[in-house]
């Protein structure tokens, strides 16, 4: 029985084991239909299988038909795509893959077509979809449905794809894809090539227009091929027309002759077309014609290897006329030689010969009409060496302007001349011509002048030597009438004698207007005589212009006069002498208040930078009387006032604005002013901000140049020795004071300094401050240590700026003879403060100046010693020690500066402060002198020859007198 | 090893009736029942209230086994305790059916240790994937430890599946015994008895579980083509007709059955991955080849049992296979029944999915359309 109906009967009707009997047929009926199902459906089954089988191997078949297929369009070298008619990918090989690498991961089957064509516009493979990608698409999409021919697409990455779609049957589309981008370029490239050869031809043509030459082309059978414009224009009115390609060249030539164009032709037509025709077919280099209307031209023919004829056709008629030209100007030149005020004469160069010769010439040399010719130019010549110089100087610059020579006329007088040559051709021959003037009357007026002017310059010179000693003979009594006038003066005051004093005021009042006469006209000699110099220093502007304000205010004062300064705080600093800076104000100002009378006085001060040079400008403004244009044109010359009246109503010496100039001039600016009578003046002073000394390199150049012979060392010279690391710098001072009569020793460290100095035992040492191992300042310690050195004086030489180190050792103050009582009080004011006890010591061997001084402190509270020299000075230290010492600089034993050297070498008296007073304005040198136990100090940046030698000068009398004995 | 089996329907209530006393410590309730009778809940708190001290682990299904009975709309409790077998319970709530490996990873590391023999899983049936959640498994425990289990069933309604677990019952939760010792023994064996026919075709695009062309086609409209009339009622008419799925690098075929169909983006979901690239080729079978299918599968349990004879079955089957056989359904257990014998205990569902590995071994993976079955013996 059925498993199924077993189950159903147990499960429905509790049936187990025996149906009963009633039941019996029924269960065996519905038993068969089961079985018989089951049967039927096995047989259905089975079919299935079967038909599925078939199936299956259909299938295979069909697959294995599209792997064929497949592997098919895999070996084609175009990319395929077939989609179905509802435009889906069926199936693409993998070249087109290849095509579109970009669109690799949409690659499947079932992908949409319009998804591709959107993709290729999104990811920009064609990207000339991107002006209008709607519509690009668009019309692909209705030309895949509806393909036409091929068509091209330029991909981005330069690659130019062909695309042929077709219908299938089925209603579904076809793609084959070619990359055309090598046909695409080959195309390009053969247009490229046809534009080049079109480029080619026409350059061609262009160079063959361009050429200055006519030029024309024959071929083989005489016909004209190429020609260019200049060919034609050659060719009068009568063939011009005639000239075109394709006419014969014989042609040519009967129309130019009929037309008179060829003059050689003229009654011989036939015979001359004949042989130009001869000479066109067989060319022999070059030959000329000449054309009627006055041109000629050069005609080169050449045959060309296929039997034309090329020709190219110049026109010489320039040179033919040039030709003609120089024969004519050769012609006038030898008239205008012969007409000439000066001698002339050609010679050639190889022999020397005279091959012409003006009159001029025959009669300066004192020669017999034309007898120069054909002579030896040499023997004219006076010396040998003139000639050979002239010869060298023409060789080497082809002319001479101007020579002077000495020459020699036939009769054997020598004579100076002056000669200008030039390098010529001389028919054909290297020559010159010569020009001469006789200058023998200039040349003696020139020595007489030279001689002249030598004696002026020692006139002036003496002079101011004179007035330099003068002036300092005359301050010194200066000195006792002014201070003594002044101390009576205040004892008059105080006794009350008015009468008295009005007459010591005079006495005072000329004693300073001589001083002030002497200062100037000192200023002013030592200026004429090139001896004023520099002493440069950087100083803060501000407080100097203070500083001068507070002392022209008194004066300005005094004529109710109102001083305005304009000065910015932070007008900044200034590299220049600070002396002549303030003295130049100093005379402005006391000038402007002296002429200006209850008005204002302005002192202005700006910074100027232009391109080179930042300036500092000072403007002196009044609103006094003014000056005329004549008198503003006089103004700065010495011994000058706008007007000699004014001397009398203004007083002064009239030496003020000279000297302002020269020192304004001196420090690299200049002082101008803007005036109009009645109205007032305005000075505008000009100067660097940094002033820079007068480079000595010029001076050492200048001298290399002149070739002086050296100066031999005379026997017992005082030696000098030179300490310094520096071989240019050695060398520089070796020829200074070889040239000075020294006898030039040179170390070029501290240590070698040390040895020779005990060897040598010089008179003098120079020395180096920086200098490496042992510098400068070590040298000297180490020899102010050394009893058998310690006398020899130093002189310091450096480019560093030690008043710093200087300032500890050296003086404190100076004060200039005569004595300003309110500079002294300031001065002893200043090292040692007022409250205490003071004591000063005054070293001075004038007893009135001493005696002035000491009334002058005493009257200040302070206690004062007097020493007569700087022995006695010295003595009187040990006995007490003063709070500040009044030094003068000039006295009998012991001077102030080996005073000042004693006192600096003594521990104890190191710090006294000293107030030198001194008959003269301190020199730099002076300074320097002062500033420490150093003799001098010399700067590099400003030394000169003759700086050096005037400090040798000054201190070689003194320390070497046994080794100048013997100097002439 | 102690088994009773409880069985509960509308006409009788549960007979025999339920005992009343604690049961042993070392001792889990296999419940198996209706949707709705598990939804309600008054069932398995009786056997809570009854069963004190079994831990409780149970799904919906899409029909139920007991002994050589295939019945629906009733709930089976199979009360087993363990002589020398530990156990040990995690369960855990799917969100989304993408966490399925975390979760089953995550499941499987909390049993795992030394002595874990075998882990056994009753999963959510329409919210999780299979493959995933069988991948986690697998990955969280030591090697040699098998995994066998089901996904839960709705009839053939596919609109809800529940899942027992002592933290309670619900949808979309995963829950699993770890059976730990030596005296352990565990056969299984995983057979369909499905016939692929028609031609082989490629899987041209596919997400996930979800497939949406076959040759460059519609994959619905090529199903609803094979359907026929039976299309109109999908997903469950798709049982019929599962597909055979073999991955683009070849190896074994999987049977893998729709969940569900989306009209609007003409797809499919699977209860497991769907790979592109792949092949798929539709299967058909009959009465006689799941017959031989399930005695297959039974015989291959054995195997791991050595000479001893199951003291428990328990058969997960798919509800495809049910909706073949109709009213001869049964004649699978009855086979089955005949290689075991009648000492052993027999349990188990119709399913959403069937988990195991292969016949051979490796790792556990999901099924469809089979008869898997999980031996239980104890030394």
């Amino acid at each position: 029985m059925h498993r199924l109906l077993r189950r159903q009967l147990r499960k429905h009707l509790g049936v187990e084991g025996e149906v009963p009997a009633a039941l019996q047929s029924f269960v065996a009926a519905v038993d068969s239909a089961y079985t018989d199902f089951d049967s039927d459906r096995a047989m259905v089954e089975r079919s299935q299988e079967l038909s599925s089988k078939e199936l299956s191997e259909a299938h295979d078949k069909a697959a294995q038909a599209q792997t064929r297929l497949t592997d098919a369009l895999e070996t084609i070298s175009e990319g395929f795509f077939l989609f179905d008619a509802s435009d889906r990918m069926v199936l693409c090989n993998s070249r087109y893959r290849e095509l579109y690498p970009g669109l690799a991961d949409l690659m499947r089957l079932g992908l949409e077509f319009e998804h591709l064509i959107k993709t290729v516009v999104e990811r920009g493979i064609v990207p000339d979809a991107a002006a209008r990608p709607q519509e690009w698409i668009e019309h692909r999409l209705a030309r895949h449905r509806n393909p036409g021919g091929p068509f091209l697409h330029h991909q981005w990455d330069g690659r130019w794809i062909q695309i042929s779609e077709r219908k299938t049957q089925d209603g579904g589309t076809v793609g084959v894809f070619t990359d055309v981008t090598e046909i695409k370029r080959r195309e390009e490239e053969l247009a490229a090539a046809r534009d080049k050869a079109t480029e080619a031809q026409r350059r061609l043509v262009d160079a063959i227009e361009s050429i200055s030459e006519g030029f024309s082309l024959y071929d083989a059978d005489d016909r004209l091929v190429i020609y260019n414009r200049r060919y034609r224009d050659m060719h009068g009115t009568g063939s011009i027309d005639v000239v075109k390609q394709g006419v014969s060249f014989e042609a040519i030539l009967r129309n130019a002759t009929a037309s008179g164009e060829i003059p050689d032709a003229e009654g011989r037509v036939e015979a001359w077309i004949a042989e130009r025709l001869a000479r066109h077919r067989d060319p022999k280099g070059t030959h000329i014609q000449h054309r009627s209307d006055g041109r000629w031209i050069q005609i080169n023919e050449r045959k060309t290897d296929d039997g034309g004829t090329v020709a190219t056709y110049t026109d010489i008629t320039d040179v033919k006329q040039a030709e003609q030209a120089i024969q004519e100007s050769e012609q006038r030149l030898r008239v205008i030689a012969e007409a000439a005020p000066m001698a002339v004469a050609i010679v050639t160069f190889d022999d020397g010969i005279i091959r012409y010769a003006n009159q001029r010439f025959s009669e300066m040399f004192e020669l017999e009409g034309s007898s120069a010719l054909g002579l030896q130019a040499k023997n004219f010549y006076a010396d040998p060496q003139h000639r050979e110089r002239f010869i060298d100087a023409l060789t080497e610059h082809g002319h001479v302007e101007s020579m002077e020579m000495l020459l020699k006329r036939a009769g054997g007088e020598e004579f100076w001349a002056l000669l200008a040559s030039q390098r010529v051709q001389f028919e054909g021959r290297p020559a010159m011509i010569n020009g001469l003037a006789d200058i023998s009357d200039r040349k003696r007026m020139e020595g007489e002048l030279h001689k002249a002017i030598w004696a002026s310059e020692q006139a002036t010179r003496a002079k101011s030597n004179f007035v330099a000693s003068m002036s300092h003979e005359l301050r010194t009594p200066l000195n006792a009438i002014i201070g003594y006038s002044e101390i009576l003066f205040e004892d008059a005051q105080s006794a009350g004698r008015e009468s008295e004093m009005a007459d010591l005021r005079k006495i005072q009042d000329a004693g300073k207007h001589l001083l002030g006469l002497i200062d100037n006209i000192l200023d002013l000699s030592k200026i004429e005589a090139g001896k004023m110099t520099l002493y440069l220093e950087t100083f803060e502007l501000r407080p100097m212009i203070d500083s001068v304000a507070a002392t022209i205010t008194p004066l300005a004062k005094k004529n109710g006069n109102a001083l305005v300064v304009n000065c910015a705080d932070e007008v900044g600093t200034m590299h220049s002498d600070l002396t002549k800076v303030r003295q130049t104000l100093f005379n402005l100002l006391s000038n402007a208040c002296k002429f200006t009378r209850n008005g204002t006085i302005t002192l202005t001060v700006l910074r100027d930078m232009d391109e080179v040079v930042d300036w500092v400008e000072f403007q002196v403004r009044d609103t006094g009387i003014g000056m005329t244009p004549d008198q503003q044109a006089k103004v700065f010359e010495a011994f000058t006032q706008a007007d000699a009246s004014t001397t009398r109503a203004y007083g002064g010496t009239g030496l003020g604005l000279a000297i302002t100039k020269s020192f304004c001039r001196l420090m690299g600016g200049d002082v101008t002013l803007v005036s109009e009578a009645g109205k007032g003046t305005t000075f505008v002073v000009r100067l660097p901000a940094v002033t820079r000394a007068a480079s000595d390199a010029a001076g050492l150049a200048a001298e290399k140049r002149s070739e002086r012979p050296q100066v031999a060392e005379p026997e017992h010279a005082p030696i000098v020795l030179v300490v310094d690391d520096d071989p240019n710098a050695r060398e520089l001072l070796r020829r200074h004071l070889q040239r000075g009569g020294y006898t030039v020793r040179l170390a070029a460290n501290g240590e070698e300094a040390m040895q020779l100095a005990r060897t040598l035992r010089p008179d003098v040492i120079t020395l180096d401050a920086l200098m490496p191992h042992m510098d400068g300042w070590a040298v000297l310690s180490a020899m102010k240590e050394d009893a058998g050195l310690a006398e020899i004086p130093v002189i310091m030489v450096t480019i560093v700026d030690n008043q710093g180190i200087g300032f500890s050792l050296g003086a404190a103050d100076y004060l200039v003879k005569p004595i300003d009582r309110d500079r002294l009080v300031r001065a002893v004011d200043k090292c040692c403060p007022r409250g205490a006890a003071r004591q000063v010591l005054i070293v001075e061997d004038d007893a009135p100046t001493s005696e002035l001084m000491g009334r002058t402190l005493r009257q200040i509270d302070c206690t004062v010693t007097l020493a007569e020299n700087g022995r006695v000075g010295l003595e009187r230290l040990k006995e007490a020690l003063p709070d500040a010492i009044l030094l003068d600089l000039m006295m009998p034993e012991m001077d102030g500066f080996e005073f000042i050297a004693r006192l600096r070498a003594d521990s104890r008296w190191r710090r006294i402060p000293v107030i030198v007073v001194t008959a003269k304005t301190l020199t730099a040198e002076d300074r320097a002198r002062l500033n420490g136990q150093v003799q001098h100090l010399v700067h590099k940046g400003e030394y000169s020859g003759k700086a050096v030698l005037a400090a040798l000068d000054e201190l070689v009398p003194r320390h070497a007198r046994r080794a100048c004995a013997d100097r002439p | 090893m102690k088994t009773a089996q409880y069985k509960w329907s509308q006409s009788d209530g549960w007979r025999p009736n339920l005992p009343t006393g604690d049961v042993g410590r070392q001792s889990v309730v296999f419940v198996f029942g209706a949707r709705s009778l598990v939804q309600a809940g008054t069932l398995v708190g009786e056997l809570r209230d009854h069963l004190k001290g079994a831990a409780m682990l149970g799904c919906s299904t899409s029909g139920e086994i007991a002994g050589d009975v295939v019945v629906d709309d009733s709930v089976i409790a199979t009360l087993v305790d363990f002589e020398h077998t530990r156990l040990r319970f995690a369960s855990a709530t799917i969100g989304e059916a993408k966490a399925s490996y975390d979760v089953g990873k995550e499941l499987a590391q909390q049993l795992n240790d030394a002595s874990l023999r075998h882990v056994f899983v009753l999963s959510d049936g329409l919210h999780v994937n299979g493959s995933d959640l069988a991948h986690g498994l697998a990955g969280g425990v030591s090697e040699g430890v098998s995994i066998t289990g089901g996904l839960s069933g709705d009839g053939t309604n596919f609109a809800e599946t529940w899942v027992i677990a002592d933290g309670g019952a619900g949808p979309q939760r995963v829950a699993t015994v770890g059976l730990y010792g030596d005296d352990l023994r565990i056969g299984y064996g995983s057979m369909g008895g499905w016939q692929p026919f028609g031609p082989l075709r490629t899987i041209t695009r596919a997400e996930g579980n979800i497939l949406y062309e076959l040759d460059g086609g519609s994959a619905l409209d090529l199903y609803k083509s094979y359907l026929g009339p039976h299309a109109d009622q999908l997903p469950s008419s798709a049982l019929l007709f599962p597909i055979l799925v073999t991955e683009a690098k070849g190896g074994q075929g999987v049977v893998r059955t729709v969940l569900s169909v989306d009209e609007q983006n003409k797809s499919m979901t699977f209860a497991g991955d769907i790979p592109q690239g792949g092949t798929a080729q539709l299967m058909k079978t009959n009465v006689d080849d799941l017959v031989d299918g399930a005695t297959a599968a039974a015989k291959a349990s054995l195997s791991g049992l050595g000479d001893r004879r199951p003291d428990l079955a328990i058969l997960v089957s798919c509800v495809g296979r049910k909706l073949v056989m109709k009213q001869r359904t049964e004649e699978e257990i009855e086979a089955i029944r005949d290689v075991f014998g009648r000492d052993t205990k027999i349990s188990g569902f119709y399913s959403y999915g069937e988990l195991s590995p292969f016949m051979h071994g490796g790792e556990c993976r999901l099924h469809n359309q089979t008869m898997t079955i999980t031996t239980f013996a104890e030394d």
